[in-house]
């Protein structure tokens, strides 16, 4: 159905054999998260190795997106703990911040700044967060402009673009900031049919480069031919989780199966 | 007209010119300024601080201005005054009527900004406040590089009418005695019988910065028009 | 307390005045104001575009200045000392009125004009396709827009009128703000007796903001296009 479900997967022993190898990029343990008293998270573990890819699956309102949210510190949580490359990230804490910047996040509705340009967008985080001096902002932007393959729009303001190239934009005004873990929060729900595709060939490309993905979405196709792990989750707690050919072929769980038959037909 | 313009009126103008601009620069600057840290209390969520806000905007904008004026530049020319007094040796100075003049004008005007800013941060999105925050910008850097410019296009023609009425309020200040560009008009055309001159003066001064205004808000506004261009 | 009494029953002689003020100015500058509105429509191109210039013009003025002039200025002209207009312009009150209706006009049908603009274009389109003449047109189709689009302006407008009229008392007129001043420069009390006088108006703004309100909601609920009574 997708693209990227034909892309060959790299080998991954390079990245998997490096000497960061034992501590887990994330790691969270025993997360729960309430809003007033309805309980959106119940008691959620769960690890993830440097250079693995995640992808997150369940029914709306499932508490996925609320999950990576935490982890990027957008939402508080009230219980459990979330460690991000051996840095626990406590309620309001100066952690954040370290945290923050070796985490990408791209959203649904891109959020890229309409008063900026392209560029602007890319390069605005290095030189005010990073301190990255302005020529070197331009250059490294433009590295991850043509890396998403639109180099070219470099110069335009978001509203001039389709919702596929802001999609992609986003992308790369992440990668700038050289985050080691790219959470993607369902990054192509809001976009047309035709350019879902584009934006999951990105996301492939960085998926072979040996990125840490976790990846909310709806796209079974990526997540077969993506994901090393499937994690499936409904009303606020993680049901089952398993390598993709497991997960699509002999789920265990019978919430999962009626899941997968209403999702791929 | 141009007799009385060189016997002396001339320069009263000038100085009047003068006087109405600094007042109404200064009025522009701190309104806009109360503006947004009034948006931002409003929006901090201490308790109470949305409804403290709110009543401070309609308690200010349905009161006459004059009466507004009046009571607040009173009660700040006593109290600096007073406070003066508390200084030692500065029991003979008097504060000019300047700073309580600029102090009333901003607080009035500084209600309709804090609506102004109020409904243009509205209008942002929550997830350029989440953006930025993933970006890891700190909240001061989101405000200045993020959320401010946002609002600041989406309220350009109405910042173009505050700066307007900023003009037009310093008029009011010549009923306390500042000599602003009414009073000189008022005062020269009573005291010379060719009113119509003075007053003429007068408004053409408005309709000039009017116009001035306009077309200088008209520009602004041109500038930031191109990152709309085809917006979702 | 009782002198607080005496203030506000001395403040309240002045709230006839100033509510007729109020009322008149602004029914003045209504049927001004749509007057001038219709014309730029009506006529577009360069009448439209000098009408709009001269209106501009009003708007960048302040009212006090108006007053001045016409309170201070007028009584000098020949052709009013001397003809049945001096009747009208001899009276402070009655120069209140002109100016606050004429400021009013001013601002007012930029407003209309606004909102007749607003008005989608393919809303007329449907109704002339039905075959409703002009007039029927503007009936079911552009008047409940207008409507719509010029009510929160207009209401701010309605409430920035009765706030001016308390410029009145620059050229002696005893409203409310007329009384309170007086009170004010005679006890040199600041605070009650303005104080008193701005309660008053908060209570006319308010009184105001729901009669508009519901005038709106008769308006609309009764006399626009069915599928606006949702």
């Amino acid at each position: 159905m997708s693209a990227a479900a034909s892309i060959p997967m790299p080998d991954k022993g390079p990245i998997a054999m490096n000497d960061t190898s034992h501590t887990p990029a994330i790691e969270i343990v025993g997360m729960s998260k309430w809003f007033g008293s309805f309980h959106v998270l119940e008691d959620i573990d769960l690890k993830v190795k440097q250079g693995e890819r995640i992808v997150v699956c369940g029914p709306s309102g499932s508490g996925k997106s609320t999950m990576i949210r935490c982890i990027n510190g957008l939402e508080d949580f009230q219980r459990g703990r979330i460690v991000v490359h051996g840095q626990e990230l406590r309620q309001r804490a100066r952690a954040l911040d370290d945290v923050r910047k070796k985490v990408g996040m791209v959203f649904q509705q891109f959020n890229l700044f309409p008063h900026l340009t392209v560029l602007e967008n890319c390069t605005l985080a290095q030189r005010w967060v990073h301190k990255v001096p302005g020529s070197v902002a331009i250059d490294i932007a433009m590295q991850q402009l043509e890396k998403v393959r639109i180099p070219e729009q470099a110069q335009k303001y978001p509203g001039q673009l389709s919702g596929g190239q802001q999609q992609r934009v986003a992308i790369a005004r992440s990668l700038c900031l050289r985050p080691s873990i790219m959470l993607f929060d369902e990054p192509t729900s809001s976009l047309d049919p035709e350019m879902v595709r584009e934006v999951l060939d990105t996301m492939a490309d960085l998926a072979r480069d040996g990125m840490t993905i976790i990846c909310v979405t709806h796209e079974m196709g990526f997540a077969r031919g993506i994901a090393d792990r499937i994690v499936f989750m409904d009303q606020g707690r993680i049901v089952e989780q398993a390598p993709p050919a497991e997960f699509f072929d002999a789920p265990r769980e019978e919430r999962t199966q009626r899941f997968l038959e209403q999702v791929v037909r | 007209m141009i007799d009385y313009l060189a016997s002396g009126w001339g320069l009263q103008f000038l100085s009047a010119i003068g006087t109405s601009l600094t007042v109404a620069a200064l009025g522009f600057f701190f309104c806009i300024l109360i503006g947004i840290l009034c948006t931002l209390f409003a929006r901090s969520g201490f308790r109470g601080s949305a409804g403290l806000v709110s009543l401070y905007t309609y308690v200010f904008r349905s009161l006459p201005d004059i009466l507004l004026l009046i009571l607040i530049f009173y009660t700040l020319d006593g109290a600096i005054q007073a406070l003066l007094h508390l200084v030692p040796g500065m029991s003979g100075v008097r504060l000019s009527a300047y700073v309580p003049a600029v102090i009333s004008t901003s607080i009035v005007l500084g209600a309709y900004a804090t609506e102004l800013f109020r409904a243009g941060w509205a209008d942002i999105p929550q997830g350029q406040h989440e953006a930025g925050r993933s970006l890891g910008f700190t909240t001061l850097q989101s405000l200045v590089l993020i959320i401010l410019p946002q609002v600041y296009r989406k309220i350009i023609p109405h910042l173009g009418s505050l700066c307007l009425i900023s003009l037009k309020e310093t008029a009011l200040l010549s009923i306390i005695g500042i000599p602003d560009i009414v009073r000189t008009a008022s005062i020269g055309a009573r005291s010379t019988g060719a009113p119509f001159v003075f007053y003429g003066i007068a408004i053409a001064i408005f309709v000039i910065f009017a116009i001035l205004c306009s077309r200088i808000f008209a520009h602004l506004e041109q500038r930031v028009r191109q990152d709309r261009a085809g917006a979702r | 307390m009782s002198v607080l009494l005496d203030y506000l029953l001395e403040i309240l002689q002045g709230l006839g005045t100033t509510l007729s003020l109020f009322v008149i100015a602004l029914v003045i500058g209504f049927v001004l104001a749509s007057a001038v509105a219709a014309f730029q429509i009506r006529f577009p191109g360069i009448v439209a575009r000098s009408i709009w210039s001269l209106m501009f013009c009003i708007r960048g003025v302040p009212l006090l200045l108006i007053l001045y002039v016409v309170y201070y200025g007028f009584p000098l002209l020949p052709f009013i000392r001397e003809t049945v207009l001096w009747t009208v312009f001899a009276s402070p009150y009655w120069c209140a009125i002109i100016c606050l209706a004429f400021v009013e006009m001013a601002f007012t049908s930029e407003i209309i004009r606004g909102a007749y603009y607003q008005t989608p274009r393919e809303q007329v389109e449907a109704a002339r396709s039905l075959g409703l003449s002009g007039f029927q047109t503007f009936r079911v189709a552009i008047l409940p827009a207008m409507l719509r689009n010029g009510f929160a302006p207009y209401t701010t407008e309605v409430i920035l009128l009765c706030k001016s009229t308390a410029l009145a008392f620059t050229i002696t007129v005893m409203d409310l703000m007329g009384y309170a001043n007086e009170i004010r420069a005679r006890t040199l009390d600041i605070y009650h007796p303005l104080l008193i006088a701005g309660c008053i108006y908060i209570c006319i703004v308010v009184i105001t903001r729901l009669i508009l309100s519901t005038l709106f909601n008769l308006v609309a609920v009764g006399g626009t296009a069915p599928e606006d009574r949702a």
